[in-house]
């Protein structure tokens, strides 16, 4: 199994750099780009191949990346150096998490069984942000095999407040009751 | 019927009652990776170490490796079930295991869940599979035997309630036949025994279990099996499994017996998840830990201080050794960790010595406060009188002729103690039976009798004294000792058995 490799060393530095020079939104696009990239296969195998002089990979980023922070341009050729472009994914992802926690800001994802009205959203986003003492965004997605109640999902925490795990754990109490009452056959 | 249905309705009653209250916030991950019996995941940031954690389709897992951002886990169950963006819910408790008396006669698996197909566990206690050994404090000397019934371990090598004793040796040398053969000693000694198969073949353990039901076992014994085509996590949890239904008989006050067969591949089933997780390897690939994992497993066998109950857990681990080797590592660290080894030897095996055991090599460091007076009377000597003989017996290629009376009775002596300690399996001795034919033979008795005649000459000894002399044996077994007047009682009924082997 190949290790898991993650990019946060690389999001939090790509991050300090932002902070410092305040080019947040530019960091942002850059990298979204370069991870747009990573989806042709073809350039990442040239990319990633060791019979390519660095020279030419370098041209080849320029070219297809064209305008872009230069300072992303040179994580990008960090990047191509270490052999590491396939962890852009992930730097994208945490640079995202670190901007959010940057301004207090948490992003929670709510399944619920109907749509949801902009007044439900905010008083859940609400609730939420009280729970975490941030500010919560939601993303909401309709999922009907919960019955009703919602589930809410932010970093680490389940927030299960659905009919269906209700139920659930109505049936396991039963089945527990009824096996413990039955006579050995 | 009636009390069925209330109870339902009573449940149902409370639910309603609770309904709007039940939003549960529990920590999560998701799995980025799976198979080999282990899974990573992402998140679970505040995942515990050995944390129990809740797979979809009803599997669990232990948090193994807690890393900076992901979690290893190994998976108590089929991996084929998981994929990868699973969600995995930390449930906040560590793995338990159902105790009690409702475990007793049945095999289940490490998690406790049964495996016999006579229906669920009625149990409602749960212990940690994984707990801190009682300390000094809360400890009292090794003072009652286990008998096994064995007369070679009895006599010479004899175990205590609360000792640990290793069963060490090459394969098919009878390290399990002296095991089960232990277990069905304990009938009607009020020992609660446990049975933990590692790593076996299953139609091995099936065996066992037919074994112990035909000798009626099954009455007190609970079978804890994880075989060899279970995954690597449950053969690693399944000896601490079984550690936690013994001591919870332990801290009842009553007294336990557990065996593990065998530590070597609850090693190997460490070893793989170690690796597998990407722990770094030690010696022989072993992780660094190796040794914790087995220490911490063997002492939690203890004798409780009668403040504490005076409850006992024995552990009789077997471990098998490749070619006689027992100065590998793992046999090494086991051996430094017990009270002691039986040691079987494949030569002495397919000599027709069995049970193959080395007296020279093999010790009980508990010794004789382990063992009942009779026993201490008739055996005293007799370890050494072996070793003597083992010294001599390399002359005895020269021929009788040529050495002194001294030497030759010695032999003599010798050959005939090492016929009596031969035994069949399943068929264990009573301390007045052992009693009785090691004070005949210890004290000349039989050294008139053809060495080759020694077996049956004991075997028609036994069926003679429980025919005429019944109460002799009884005699020793309740009073424990071989009183002056049983003495004279015995002598005269080895006379007797003596005149009527000359006469026929």
């Amino acid at each position: 199994m190949a290790r898991f490799r993650s990019g946060k060393r690389y999001a939090q530095a790509a991050f300090e750099l932002a902070l410092e020079r305040n080019e947040f939104e530019s960091w942002q696009e850059g990298l979204k780009r370069l991870a747009d990239l990573t989806t042709d296969d073809r350039l990442m195998a040239l990319l990633e191949s060791p019979r390519l002089p660095f020279d030419a990979k370098r041209s080849l980023l320029q070219e297809r990346l064209g305008e872009i922070n230069p300072l992303t341009f040179n994580l990008a050729l960090l990047l191509v150096h270490n052999g590491s472009l396939g962890v852009i994914l992930n730097i994208l992802q945490q640079f995202n998490e670190l901007l959010d926690a940057h301004r207090g800001m948490e992003r929670a994802k709510v399944i619920a069984a109907i749509p949801l009205i902009d007044d439900y959203k905010e008083k859940i986003s609400r609730r939420l942000g009280e729970i975490v003492d941030r500010k919560v965004v939601i993303d909401t997605e309709v999922d009907s095999s919960i019955i009703g109640g919602f589930i809410a999902r932010i970093g680490d925490m389940l927030i299960d407040g659905s009919i269906r795990q209700r139920l659930d754990t109505l049936k396991k109490n039963l089945v527990e009751a009824r096996s413990e009452r039955r006579p050995a056959p | 019927m009636a009390t069925h249905e209330q109870d339902i309705v009573a449940v149902i009653k409370e639910q309603i009652e609770r309904f709007g209250a039940a939003v549960t916030v529990t920590n999560v991950g998701t799995v980025i990776e799976v198979g080999d019996g282990i899974a990573r995941v992402h998140g679970l940031g505040q995942a515990a170490y050995s944390e129990l954690l809740q797979f979809p389709n009803e599997i669990t897992g232990l948090a193994f490796n807690l890393e900076e951002d992901n979690v290893g886990a190994v998976i108590l169950g089929d991996t084929t079930k998981i994929k990868e963006g699973d969600e995995v819910k930390a449930t906040g408790r560590v793995v338990e295991v159902p105790v009690g008396d409702a475990l007793i006669g049945r095999v289940v698996d490490p998690l406790g869940r049964p495996l016999d197909g006579k229906g669920p566990i009625k149990s409602n206690k749960t212990r940690p599979v994984e707990r801190v050994a009682p300390d000094v404090t809360k400890r009292s000397p090794v003072n009652t035997p286990v008998m096994t019934g064995i007369k070679a371990i009895d006599s010479m090598i004899p175990i205590g309630r609360g000792q640990r004793e290793l069963i060490i040796g090459d394969r098919f040398t009878g390290k399990s036949a002296i095991v089960l053969d232990t277990i069905i000693a304990q009938k009607g000694q009020g020992m609660v025994c446990i049975y933990v198969a590692i790593g076996q073949k299953t139609s091995k353990v099936a065996q066992a279990i037919a074994i112990l039901e035909k000798y009626g076992a099954m009455e007190y014994t609970i079978v804890v099996a994880a075989g060899a085509s279970d995954p690597a996590p449950l053969q690693y949890i399944a000896p601490y499994s079984g550690c936690a239904m013994g001591e919870e008989f332990m801290e009842q006050g009553k007294d336990a017996l557990i065996l593990y067969d065998d530590l070597y591949k609850h090693a190997w089933a460490y070893r793989q998840l170690s690796l597998l997780l990407r722990r770094p390897p030690g010696r022989e690939a072993y992780p660094g830990d190796i040794f914790y994992l087995h220490s911490r497993l063997l002492e939690r066998a203890a004798k409780l201080s009668p403040k504490f109950g005076g409850g006992s857990l024995t552990a009789l681990p077997i471990i098998e050794t490749q070619l006689g080797d027992i100065s590998a590592y793992i046999p090494t660290n086991v051996i430094s960790i017990t009270d002691g080894q039986i040691y079987l030897e494949p030569d002495l095996f397919n000599a027709g010595i069995r049970p193959a055991i080395n007296v020279g090599l093999s010790v009980s460091r508990v010794g004789g406060s382990a063992q009942r007076k009779a026993m201490r009377q008739v055996a005293g000597r007799l370890r050494l009188e072996l070793a003597q003989f083992r010294e001599l017996e390399a002359f005895a290629k020269f021929g009788s002729e040529e050495l002194d009376k001294a030497t030759k009775e010695q032999l003599e002596r010798g050959k005939r103690i090492t016929e009596v300690l031969k035994q069949p399996t399943q068929s264990p001795m009573s301390l007045g039976k052992q009693a009785s034919i090691l004070y005949a033979v210890t004290n000349g008795f039989l050294d008139e009798v053809p060495v080759e005649k020694v077996i049956s000459w004991e075997e028609n000894f036994h069926r003679f004294m429980e025919a005429q002399h019944p109460e002799i044996e009884k005699k020793i077994n309740t009073d424990n000792e071989i009183k002056p007047e049983t003495e004279a009682l015995l002598k005269a009924a080895i006379a007797e058995y003596k005149q009527q082997v000359i006469t026929t």
